[in-house]
This record gives structure tokens, sequence and C-alpha cells, in this order.
């Protein structure tokens, strides 16, 4: 059964007519299994999560449907959010620093929202949030409950903010690029971490990321955005093996390797993600697409499903298979 | 990293500070005259003398200068202390929930505040003693409600930056109320701020309420306050210079080193690159 699932959900500028910046994103997640969405910088995948959570930007309009367990999030009063944040989805976000509060202990932050939600004394609610380190790794997780996040390193930072989101026992956890302002070691500590506690804890994840190998090693599906728009969606282990869209595959070539010649210039997407050269009525890679044909100017491509997902594509996957160069 | 450890200039202006206080609060138990006790024994308008223990001197009314002078303190001091917090709660309090509610809420309190801000002081200080009398709580009233203003319009102006910050989108995210992000986030981060703007309001309420006293608004005698002395000793200054030279004394160094002390503490505080950093 699913537990989250995301129905033509667009978000754009109240008032004007500007390009959306999430348009027509659809998925689903079901209870105990784990979604990452891949996109580059600006692609909306951060705008499309918090949106679901009532916190997109002022001035922002959310349309389309998100139903969390049945509760329709889109449109909802905060009061109503209130019960759902928090409790029952735990978010993470990207920078550690800055999304503790420099005022507040760690053990204060973590055992928060178990004060309010779960009407836990500051005593109680201390001796889970200790609980809450060890489950993380925290090492000497006592006296680090005392501590303020300055004397804590980022991948210690970013432990806690798993703790504070994990608080309440969660069913889903959305981890924002959760390792993009962690160095490399500590990064592949937190994959390793985030895989234990996702079996643990029975976690449903949806991660944002834009790092590919991060998905291959957390994410049972990946759907793959681009400029607000979905481009594919599918089983992580086919889809990076054997990826059916221009985009996708641009994206894999484009990751840095170790087995290919250090002195050859690296691969890159041409062109930039420009949002005023997109037109609604065409495909939105099409303008830096090396597959693009006539069609992609002049239709968007429909959703058509495929096995074991949705691509969004007018040429098919065994037309593009062999790339040109 | 927030250093903890206080500049000598600081820890001077503290220990001047705490000695000026102490002297207040105990000095009077010192001396074997009342507040509003008139020396029978020695002469009106003494000049500062050892042998009656009129150490300042003592009044045209015979009353011993050092005494009303320290008890004058306790009395300007109180109302520094009092309106200051009087005017930090509403003003914390105003600031933050504007701040981060927004929109209507903040336009109606800003609203609130600018027309206070219209209202002339003085004009706001003489209808409030007409209608109710020259009371003290009337004087921490009067000057709280004016000085909370300034207070009102910093912390919204640091509220509105703060609520763009993570931790308070992860408050929300955490399921937490605007109230209760209010108490637990936003108000702990203007912490360095709203006590870098106390130091610097404390001694502005302290001149104001001598200078209401100072122009008979203030205290009621026999009560006194430092303004209240000096606009005594003024009238007879030509006679008995003790008579102002003393309290005038006391208010300035006292108002000297607190702004001592606040301009420390700002100093600090924009060292660490803001309040929040």
């Amino acid at each position: 059964m699913s537990l989250l699932s995301v129905d033509r959900l667009c978000i754009g500028p109240v008032d004007s007519a500007a390009a959306p910046i999430v348009d027509g994103l659809s998925f689903t997640l079901s209870r105990g299994d784990s979604l990452a969405i891949v996109g580059e910088s600006g692609s909306g995948k951060t705008q499309a999560v918090l949106s679901l959570l009532g916190l997109q930007g002022a001035g922002l309009r959310v349309s389309g449907s998100a139903r969390f367990d049945g509760i329709e999030l889109i449109g909802a009063r905060d009061s109503m959010l209130d019960v759902v944040r928090g409790t029952r989805i735990g978010m993470v976000f990207q920078d550690p620093a800055s999304s503790l509060n420099p005022y507040l202990t760690v053990g204060m932050q973590i055992g928060e929202s178990l004060e309010v939600h779960r009407g836990l004394s500051r005593a109680e609610s201390h001796r889970v949030a200790l609980r809450l380190l060890d489950a993380v790794r925290v090492a000497d997780a006592a006296r680090r409950l005392l501590q303020y996040p300055h004397e804590l390193s980022g991948g210690m930072r970013q432990r806690v903010m798993l703790a504070a989101a994990l608080a309440c026992r969660p069913e889903l956890l959305i981890a924002d690029e959760p390792t993009t302002a962690l160095d490399a070691t500590v990064q592949r500590q937190l994959i390793t971490l985030l895989r234990e506690l996702q079996r643990d804890f029975a976690l449903s994840l949806l991660l944002i990321t834009h790092d590919l190998g991060v998905v291959g090693e957390l994410c049972t599906r990946t759907l793959v955005m681009y400029a607000g728009r979905v481009m594919e969606e599918g089983d992580s282990e086919r889809l990076l093996r054997a990826p059916t869209h221009p985009y996708t595959q641009a994206l894999l070539r484009a990751r840095p390797r170790l087995d290919t010649d250090p002195d050859a210039p690296m691969f890159a997407i041409a062109g930039s993600l420009t949002r005023a050269e997109i037109s609604p009525l065409a495909c939105c890679f099409a303008p830096r697409c090396e597959h693009a044909v006539d069609l992609c100017y002049r239709l968007r491509p429909p959703p058509e499903s495929v096995a074991d997902g949705v691509r969004h594509c007018h040429r098919r996957p065994e037309d593009i298979a062999t790339a040109p160069g | 990293m927030r250093p903890h450890t206080t500049s000598p200039g600081m820890r001077a202006a503290l220990a001047a500070l705490a000695c000026v206080v102490a002297l207040v609060i105990v000095g009077p138990w010192f001396s074997p005259y009342a507040c509003d006790e008139i020396d029978f024994s020695g002469t009106w308008s003494a000049a500062p003398t050892l042998v009656h223990a009129h150490w300042f001197g003592t009044d045209s009314l015979g009353r011993d200068l050092f005494v009303r002078t320290l008890c004058g303190g306790r009395i300007s001091l109180l109302v520094g202390a009092v309106s200051t917090l009087v005017s930090l709660l509403v003003g914390v309090a105003c600031g933050a929930v504007a701040g981060y509610i927004g929109g209507r809420l903040d336009g109606l309190l800003m609203r609130i505040v600018d027309v206070l801000y219209a209202l002339p002081f003085m004009f706001f200080v003489i209808v409030l003693m007409v209608l109710f009398g020259r009371h003290l709580l009337l004087m921490f009233v009067a000057i709280g409600a004016v000085n909370w203003l300034d207070m009102a319009r910093v912390v919204r102006g640091q509220t509105l930056a703060l609520r763009e910050r993570d931790f308070i989108a992860a408050a929300r995210l955490s399921g937490l109320s605007d109230l209760q992000i209010i108490r637990r986030h936003v108000v702990p981060n203007l912490f360095g701020l709203v006590a870098v703007y106390a130091a610097v309001t404390l001694p502005q309420v302290i001149l104001i309420e001598s200078f209401l006293s100072f122009l008979g608004l203030g205290v009621q005698a026999p009560a006194t306050s430092w303004g209240a002395l000096i606009n005594d000793g003024a009238r007879e200054m030509d006679v008995t210079p003790w008579s102002l030279l003393f309290p005038a004394a006391f208010l300035s160094v006292t108002l000297l080193l607190l702004n001592l002390l606040g301009e420390q503490l700002r100093a600090r505080l924009s060292s660490r690159g803001g309040p929040a950093a």
C-alpha cells in the first residue's frame, strides 16, 4: 500500500505566468520503500518536498494532490499539518550547521518534538534523546547531549539532526541532500547509517540528492527531475544500469569515474538550465538534448509507462541507446 | 565560537558599577540619619563635615545629603531597572510576534508602535500625572510605555532575519506551533541583541527619570531621586554647591559606567558577527 502518493503537483508563482518551479510531479512511495529524487540544482526538488509539508516559499502557489496515508497535505491547515509534521514525517536538511539552533543544547533540540507532541518532561525527553544519539552512532552520547551545536563536527551535527527527526518515530523520513555539506568519508558513514536506520526504524525514505552514487546504495526507486518536470522514474538498479531517458544518460556520463583517462576532458551536458527558454508546449530538456528531434520542440512528451516505471520522452529507448560520440 | 572572556574595560566597568549599586543599597545603613530626617542639632545647609556625620553636608531643610543621595540612587536605579524590564518584556514579545507571524498582525502591531512614537513624550507623561496623580508605579508605566517601542522595532527586524533560517524551518517541520517556535527558538536567539539593547536603554531610562524629577514631574517628596536632588541643588548652587555636586556626580558616573558597559557589550556582539552567529 502506498504511504505517500503525489499526483500532478505544481508549484508556481502566485502572481505571474512565469514557468512553474515544479510542473506535474507525480510519484508514489510504498510503505518501507525508498525513493530518490535526482536532478541538478534548480530543478525544483527541494521546493517539491517542502511544499508537501506546507513550507513552500512565500508567494508560491501549490496545486495538485499529495496524500500521506490518506491525509491530503496540499492546502491543509497548519494545525492539521502539525499533527503529521515531526510525528509521522521527519525531515533532515542539507546544511546541518544552520538547521540547528545555536542557542539550544543538542539534547533540547532532539527532545523538543517529544516534549511538544508526546508531552514528555525535560528529563524524560533527555532519556529518549540519549537512546536516539546512540541509535545514530554518536559516541559519548551523554556528554554530547549537553553540548551546543558549535561544539560538534559537521557529521556529528547531521547525526543530531537525524536523531531529532527520528525522535517521534516517523513513518517517513525526508532527507534533503543530507550528505552535500559533508566531506567524503563522513558522507560514507552517513549513508551507511541511513541504511541501517531505515531498517531499524522501519522507515520509508524520500531522498533528495544530486549524487547518483548515493542513489544506488540507498534507494530502491529513483525519479529524475529536470526543470520541475519528471524525466524518468523507475527501479534504481535498472535506471542506473540502463537509463531510457537522454537526460539520465547524460547525467550518468557526466559522473567522474576512476577508470577513464584522467587527462581527457570530462563530459558535460551542453548549455545550462534556463527557465525562461522552457516552453510549456515542448520537452524542457530538448534544447540541451543530443537526441532531440523536431517533435521534441513542438510537443511535450506524455508519460509513457515502462516495465518498472514511467518515462517522458518522444524517442524510443532503443533509438537513444547508442550515444553518439 | 563564543568567547567567554571579558575585556579588562568591561570588567572594570562592571566592578565600578557593582560598587555604586552596593553603596546605594547598603550605604544609608551606615549613616545615623534617615532619608527624611531633619537634624535639628546641626545647621541648615551645612557644608560637608565629619563632626555630625554629615559627610555630604545637609540641604536647606537640614536633611543629611549623604543619605538622601543614596536613597535617591535607590529610586533612580529601581526606576531604571524596572522600566527597562518592562520595555524589554513588552518590546520582545511584540517585536518577536510581529516579526515572526508577519502579515496583518505585523502591520497592526507596527502601526500601534508608530502611533505611540508620534505621541509627544512630555505631553503623555503630564497627562498621566494629571489624570492619575504622581505615583512611582506610574513612572514605570510612562517610561516603559515609551521605551519598548525602540525595542520592538529592533527585535522585529532581527526576527525577520531569524525566521528565514533553516533551524526555524526545521522547528516547523517538527510540528511546533508558531508560539512554541517564538518561545523556544526565536527568543533565545535574540538574547545577545536584547542584552545589548537593555544595557543601552538602562542609562536612557535613568536619565529620563532624572529629567522628569528635575521638572518636578517625577518622585513625590519626601522621597527623592537623583534628578529631584539635582533640581533642589541647582536652586541653591551658589550658596551650597555640594548639594548639586554630589547627586550630579553620582548620576554622571553611573550613566558613564552603564554606557561603557553597553558599548563593550555591543562591540562584543558585533565581533561575533551578529547576535545569531
